[in-house]
């Protein structure tokens, strides 16, 4: 379901860039032409922080897709000499074009610790469209170059063993960065594959309980308030000490999606059944009633319409709370659990002291946690605004 | 043209955040990696190697020490807390309560002064119950030295064998008192031979230990004071079995008596009125509930006395007024008044140890933290001591041995037949690199090596270790090709030899933790074996090797150093042998010598005579009966053999050190000693004798202490000190008073309300009840599991009396019913109470009323809510008013951007970094936990701690506050109402606040009854990392150890608080908008 669906009165109208440049130039009236759809997306694009995000979370399941190609490393490939490698950071010269410096390790006799010493004249050389560890794109495209990485060739006369660990490598020296890259892949699509059952869910019990009303909707609306007065969290850790510990990660990770979901539609089914309730009493729907329209018909043909883009505010209201869902139960262990590689279980690895204290790029992934939910966050809160047309522009 | 341009814009926009993002990232990336160096640091050698052989810490095990004194020394010196009491007549001077000949203890430093209170951290209370009788009392007959050897006699004067080993004198010191004052005899012991193990009312079967080549011993008393046991075969181990056991000194029958179940010695009444107080089923279960670790009326010979019942942290345990131990001038030990444990999440525990949590301890302190208590070490005032660990190795890998074969699975077949063929397990651990798992897990601190004594040990046996440890991927190719593993499938994997797939389970739990599981897996399918590490919640490990039904599990070594104490690495000794449960089921049950109980007891292997494993027990029975130490390491030497050989478990490394953590202010503790269970460890290091240079006990603590050591504080009857309950009968009649109430105002909105209160309570208990019960298993399955493994009769009625407190096999519904205390309507008897009338249930874990053990904490959460509650009002109301009325200006975006930042960030990180930042957890600092009174610094170091869970909790819940009341606001700043006021001049401020605010306050009041249970559970979490004593830690852990009635009925009091508070908050909105009041509301 996307925002930008052209409009079905669009052939009688005037060219709609034209009209969002009479609007831009002041002459409101224009706006009596555009249809529901274009005055969403007009308003929408005022709100600025609301279109970055969009871009943003584009760029952010961009990234997941591409996955294998973006990541310098494969998530599990580890190199003991680089554990607790810090960052290196990426510099830019005409001679070198892109480069990073080697790391040497050395341990603290006193207290173990691994610090490294960055070699300044060691120069790594990376490559766009580098060569490296061979993958398969989605599992079957046989592929070998990555986005960036370290020129194996040239490095073959350094005397160090050359890395690029952008954001550091944890206690088995695997790269975090590579590791995060991967992560989004589970972390990102917990969001919207639960956002489909939600949806499916909220849509078809909210959709009931409005148009049908009476004892059903009374009912319903009961059930609504029995699990939101739960308390959450412990629900979620109930559900899931329930799933078998034998079951395998990829069906734990959808039974995780599946127990989010569970919890997370009742807001939407509240929405839903807000706006059919009011929307089924409008002239319109009632005109159509009486002209003999079939319920079906009347549905999705004439109040569908109407609170649709209500639905995608809850929708996308609903992920932040899936995604931190999804970290907190994998941060406590009932979730996805090591070899899979989420941002939850990344976070497990920081939840020490040591991390904290000294290998503080362990915690990088929680950025990315911020960032996701956040963009999130600022596109529901854009699509509110956007998502009454009508009301008064300020 | 212009449509061109537009998408140009898009596209340019979406580099420019790709570009920001990247941006983003590399200046993340310098912010975090901190100062990198350029140069080398220099390190000196001599500090470097200094460190380096602290790491291995090694003894000479000829030549070694005790601290046992055989000289005569009067008791002479006493703590001031008892000399007061002694004073004060409520205690008998020092002379009567020691006997004439003390135990007498050297110190390492120097003699110490009296006072201070040794912290310690558990990660369970159970965890207390499990170190302190043992290992923090060391009350034992003899007792092991720091180093192991030699073996002093302690509460014993002497023992001694006689006639080639078969028989032991046991002569106890005249004079040495129970902690309430009552003489230590040998009737104590002979209570224990005769009414405990020869009662069939107590147990069916004598203790293992007292079973020596398949016959029982004999107990027998020749005086007041002296004891023989009795064996028909030499028993030369029998001093070191002593040596480790609590039933000839933890026994008191002057207490004890009057509870046996026995009708012939027990006291009727006395038990009745046992069973009437604590609801308890059956006589058993009356002694059973005595005998628990924390039963403060318990006689004890511990230094630390358990004197005053609490049912959560902190646990005091206080000096024993009559404790036998003096110094070599005659002081009594021990020089610490009392001990106390704190008990919090395993993972938070390195920090506060590290924080001056702990005065002195090793157990729960791991080798991973390592830097960390390293580098903090200075700072902090302590330091780190690197003891000996008896247990050789962190990761052992245990092949299935006795592997179940599945009937439906034929894949199991050829996995117990290969399991079960030493030529795989050679070839599995050739396949190991173990150098970079040692680099990786162990900081590069050990050696390769499989399980055994080790060199300190008398008996090192060196190839053992080194058995099968090189790393050869060729020799195990050609070991696997030849067991006819030749063929491999699509994905070059080795299939069974009838061509189907190979596929092996690695299973670890929590308690080892992954560690180089991966490593392992990686390796062994570089030889082609397919391996998957799969962690197992704890029960179902315990459950799946129980049944032998598991490939590969992961545990550590266990005291390995003693290997006839401990030899369950080198034949299957018990069913903690985990490569062969079966076997050793078969043998603990005496299968070796053919005893009628191991062959009927459920899932007991016999060994097969001509298996080699059946040598190795062979060799281990000869060497434990005889007396000739030069025989018994040969027979030891061939068990050895054989396990090299067989390759019986395949063990990454020696273990690293065990590191101490001890304070710079406790003195005496030695630089090393042995750490392990076999040895007590840290009772054989001296521990009355340690002392802290200064005093931290506060005088309020102090008398405290004095007051514990004067009156023993029993623990509440089960209906007793029941706060929780009255909270919970409290709700329920508001909730039916607020019914009445509003049935007589008979308002519209008001009876839409009350009408779904009722149902929707009972459907959240419904629900809440059927969840816990969904968790295949629970906590009483598995332990009635445990309890029937023993075939034990005495514990096959513990079983029994479980079954009836919880009435295991009564239906679900019926449960529900007794949960609920719908009983109680028609009998109105006590015992059929439930949640309705404010009984939560029992524990399974701890068998404690439910209501108790939430007590005081449910109050320190409510109030740590309203406090979070208030500060999110505080904050969100003007923040989000500012936000509306400067809507889309710069100070609007920037708060709304930190608003969702705070949203965003999962509060337990932050819990987690501002914890590590600023150096506070828990509520108090240690020296204030301690601290009874309640006076201006310690309301002011409250003040210091409790900030953190509020700002952390209170963060997530501002920030959506700020955007509801803004969006509110919003809506009624356009309405016509404010246009016309403003028209008219009211002042902006005056107008805000009367109309549009007290309007937009409308969601934000009926907020208030999901907020409170969500701030609950929300902040469970936040809790357990911060270590705060509130009910969420306590309702996971519930959750986790799936005690269903804990979790279950804490469920519901959060449920019903956010029940009673929706109540609240409609009633409030009644009188808040107008609208509701007169319209009926249409919310």
């Amino acid at each position: 379901m996307t925002v930008i669906q052209p409009p079905p009165e669009e052939a009688i109208k005037p060219d709609p860039v034209d009209i969002e440049a009479e609007l831009m130039s002041g002459k409101q009236d224009a706006s009596a032409y555009m249809s529901q759809w274009q005055l969403i997306r007009h308003k929408f694009s005022m709100h600025r922080l609301a279109v970055w995000s969009v871009l943003l979370l584009i760029l952010m399941y961009g990234v997941a897709v591409f996955a294998e190609f973006i990541a310098p490393q494969t998530p599990h490939s580890r190199d003991l000499d680089f554990q607790y490698c810090p960052p290196q950071l990426v510099h830019v010269s005409f001679e070198h074009g892109f480069y990073t410096y080697a790391m040497q390790r050395q341990i603290d006799p006193i207290t173990l610790r691994r610090t490294f010493i960055e070699k300044r004249d060691q120069i790594v050389d990376l490559d766009l469209f580098a060569k490296g560890e061979p993958y398969h794109l989605w599992g079957l495209i046989p592929m070998q170059r990555h986005f960036l990485g370290v020129d194996h060739e040239a490095a073959k006369a350094l005397d160090s063993k050359a890395s690029f660990h952008l954001l550091g490598a944890d206690r088995y020296g695997r790269d975090l960065f590579s590791r995060v890259v991967y992560g989004s892949r589970v972390s990102l699509s917990v969001g919207l594959i639960g956002i489909a059952i939600t949806f499916i869910l909220g849509m078809s019990i909210g959709g009931v309980s409005g148009y049908v009303g009476g004892r059903t909707d009374n009912f319903i609306q009961r059930g609504i308030e029995v699990i939101q007065s739960f308390p959450q969290l412990p629900l979620w850790i109930a559900l899931g000490a329930v799933m078998p510990g034998d079951w395998s990660p990829i069906k734990t990770y959808f039974a995780i999606t599946i127990v989010l979901a569970l919890l997370n539609w009742t807001g939407l089914a509240r929405v839903v059944r807000g706006k059919i309730l009011s929307l089924r009493e409008e002239d319109y729907a009632v005109a159509a009633r009486l002209l003999g329209a079939g319920h079906g018909r009347i549905l999705f043909r004439h109040l569908l319409p109407g609170f649709t883009s209500h639905v995608i505010v809850a929708l996308s209201l609903s992920v932040p709370a899936m995604i931190l869902g999804e970290t907190s139960l994998s941060f406590l262990g009932l979730g996805l659990r090591p070899p899979v590689v989420s941002w939850g279980v990344l976070l497990q690895d920081c939840m020490d002291v040591q991390a904290v204290r000294y290998y503080p790029w362990l915690l990088t992934p929680v950025i990315f946690i911020i960032v996701t939910v956040l963009s999130f966050n600022f596109v529901g809160d854009g699509l509110r605004d956007a998502a009454d047309p009508y009301s008064a522009t300020s | 043209m212009k449509q061109v341009v537009k998408q140009l814009r898009s596209v340019f926009s979406f580099l420019v955040v790709t570009f920001a993002m990247v941006i983003c990232i590399c200046v993340i990336a310098w912010f975090v990696r901190g100062d990198v160096k350029n140069e080398p640091t220099q390190i000196d050698p001599e500090v470097a190697s200094h460190y380096r052989e602290q790491r291995n810490p090694t003894f000479d095990p000829n030549n070694t020490y005790s601290l046992h004194l055989p000289s005569d020394v009067t008791p002479q010196g006493e703590s001031p807390i008892l000399k007061e009491l002694v004073e004060a007549g409520e205690l008998p001077p020092l002379a009567e309560r020691l006997p004439k000949k003390p135990v007498v203890m050297d110190t390492v430093d120097e003699i110490g002064k009296y006072g201070g209170t040794w912290l310690r951290l558990a990660i369970a209370p159970d965890d207390v119950g499990a170190v302190v009788p043992f290992r923090m009392a060391g009350a034992y007959l003899v007792r092991w030295s720091p180093l192991g050897y030699p073996i002093e006699p302690h509460i014993a004067q002497s023992v001694t064998p006689s006639n080639g080993d078969r028989v032991w004198t046991i002569k106890l010191r005249e004079g040495i008192r129970w902690s309430d004052g009552e003489p230590y005899t040998a009737d104590d012991i002979m209570y224990w031979w005769d009414d405990e193990v020869n009662n069939t009312f107590v147990s069916s079967n004598p203790p293992s230990w007292m079973v020596n080549a398949g016959k029982t011993g004999r107990v027998k008393q020749l005086d007041t004071y002296t004891v023989r046991v009795e064996f028909d075969e030499p028993y030369p181990n029998f001093l070191e079995v002593l040596a480790g056991q609590v039933a000839f000194t933890d026994i008191p029958e002057h207490y004890l008596r009057k509870y046996h179940p026995d009708p012939d010695i027990g006291d009727e009444q006395v038990i009745a009125d046992m069973m009437r107080r604590y609801k308890l089923p059956s006589r058993s279960s009356v002694y059973g509930y005595v005998k628990v670790w924390n039963n403060p009326e318990y006689p004890r010979l511990w230094p630390w006395v358990f004197r005053t019942y609490t049912s959560n942290a902190p646990f005091v345990f206080v000096r024993n007024a009559y404790y036998y131990v003096v110094d070599k001038h005659g002081n009594q030990l021990p020089y610490i008044d009392q001990l106390q444990f704190d008990v919090l999440d395993s993972k938070m525990l390195a920090l506060r140890a590290t924080k001056g949590g702990v005065s002195m301890q090793g157990r729960h302190i791991r080798f991973s933290d390592y830097t960390e208590l390293m580098s903090r070490a200075d700072t902090e005032g302590y330091h780190v001591l690197h003891w000996y660990p008896a247990t050789r190795s962190a990761f052992v890998i245990n092949p299935n041995l006795n592997r179940r074969v599945d009937p439906d699975d034929p894949s199991t077949k050829w996995k117990a037949r290969l399991l079960d063929d030493k030529r795989f397990r050679q070839a599995l651990s050739l396949a190991i690199n173990r150098k970079p798992i040692i680099q990786a897990e162990q900081a590069g601190v050990g050696e390769p090596s499989q399980v055994a004594p080790g060199p300190q040990s008398r008996f090192n046996y060196p190839a053992l270790s080194k058995a099968y440890t090189e790393y050869d991927p060729q020799h195990a190719n050609e070991l696997l090709d030849e067991l006819g593993l030749d063929k491999r499938d699509e994905e070059g994997m080795r299939t069974f030899p009838d061509g189907t797939r190979m596929s092996f389970y690695l299973d670890f739990t929590q308690f080892t933790g992954a560690g180089p599981g991966q490593f392992i897996v990686d390796d062994w399918a570089e030889v082609g074996v397919r391996a998957t590490a799969r962690e197992r919640a704890r029960p179902l490990f315990y459950t799946e090797k129980d049944s032998s039904d598991f490939d590969f599990n992961v545990w550590s070594g266990e005291s390995d150093m003693m290997p006839m104490i401990s030899p369950r690495y080198f034949i299957p000794m018990n069913t903690e042998s985990f490569y062969a449960v079966g076997w050793g089921r078969w043998y603990m049950n005496g299968g070796y010598y053919d005893s009628p109980q191991s062959k009927t007891i459920r899932g007991s292997i016999p060994v097969p005579k001509d298996h080699a494993m059946y040598e190795a027990i062979e060799a281990y029975e000869r060497a434990t009966h005889t007396p000739d130490p030069a025989e018994q390491i040969k027979y030891m030497d061939r068990m050895f053999e054989i396990a090299a050989e067989n390759v019986w478990s395949i063990s990454i490394a020696t273990a690293p050190p065990v590191p101490f953590i001890v304070s710079d202010k406790v003195k005496n503790v030695p630089e090393v000693a042995l750490y392990g269970w076999a040895f007590t460890t840290p009772s054989n290091a001296g521990i009355e004798t340690y002392y802290f240079v200064e005093n931290n006990n506060s005088p309020g603590a102090i008398a405290e202490i004095k007051r514990a050591v004067e009156h023993v504080t029993p623990r509440p009857d089960a209906d007793a000190g029941n706060s929780v309950g009255r909270l919970v009968k409290l709700l329920l009649f508001g909730i039916v008073m607020l019914v009445l109430v509003m049935i007589g105002w008979k308002h519209p909105f008001v009876w839409r309300r009350l009408a779904i209160m009722v149902p929707t309570l009972l459907v959240i208990s419904v629900v809440t009840f059927t969840i816990i019960q969904l968790p295949p298993g629970d906590y009483l399955t598995t332990r009635i599991m445990l309890l029937q493994e023993s075939g034990d009769e005495a514990n096959l009625r513990a079983i029994e009396d479980l079954k009836e407190v919880f009435h295991y096999e009564e239906p679900s519904w019926k449960l529900y019913c007794r949960w609920m205390g719908f009983y109680w309507f028609t009998s109105f008897e006590p015992a059929d109470e439930g949640l309705l009338q404010g009984n939560l249930g029992r524990s399974m874990e701890t068998m404690s009323p439910i209501n108790q053990v939430v007590g005081d904490r449910l109050l320190l959460t409510m109030a740590i809510s309203i406090g979070t509650i208030l500060l999110t009002w505080v904050i969100a109301l003007p923040i989000g008013i500012y936000s509306a009325v400067r809507q889309y200006s710069i100070s609007d975006y920037i708060l709304t951007v930190l608003g969702f930042l705070g949203m965003c960030t999962p509060a337990f990180l932050l819990a987690l970094v501002l914890m590590v930042y600023s150096g506070q957890q828990g509520l108090f600092s240690d020296e204030f936990y301690a601290q009874p009174e309640w006076d201006w610094p310690k309301f002011i170091d409250l003040l210091k701690h409790i900030w953190i869970p509020i700002v952390v909790l209170g963060i997530g819940g501002t920030a959506g506050m700020i955007r509801i009341m803004r969006a509110n606001l919003l809506d009624e700043l356009q309405k016509p109402y404010v246009t016309t006021a403003k028209a008219k001049g009211v002042r902006p401020l005056k107008l805000l606040i009367k109309y549009p605010v007290r309007l937009a306050l409308n969601p934000f009041v009926s907020g208030i009854g999901y907020l409170f249970p969500q701030i609950v559970s929300g902040g469970a979490i936040v809790a357990m990392v911060l270590a705060l004593p509130t009910v969420g830690p306590l309702l996971l852990s519930a959750l986790f150890n799936e005690d269903m009635y804990l979790a279950g009925s804490m469920l519901m009091v959060l449920s019903l608080l956010g029940v009673f508070g929706t109540l609240v908050s409609d009633l409030l909105l009644l009188w808040l908008d107008p609208r509701i009041r007169f319209q009926g509301g249409t919310r």
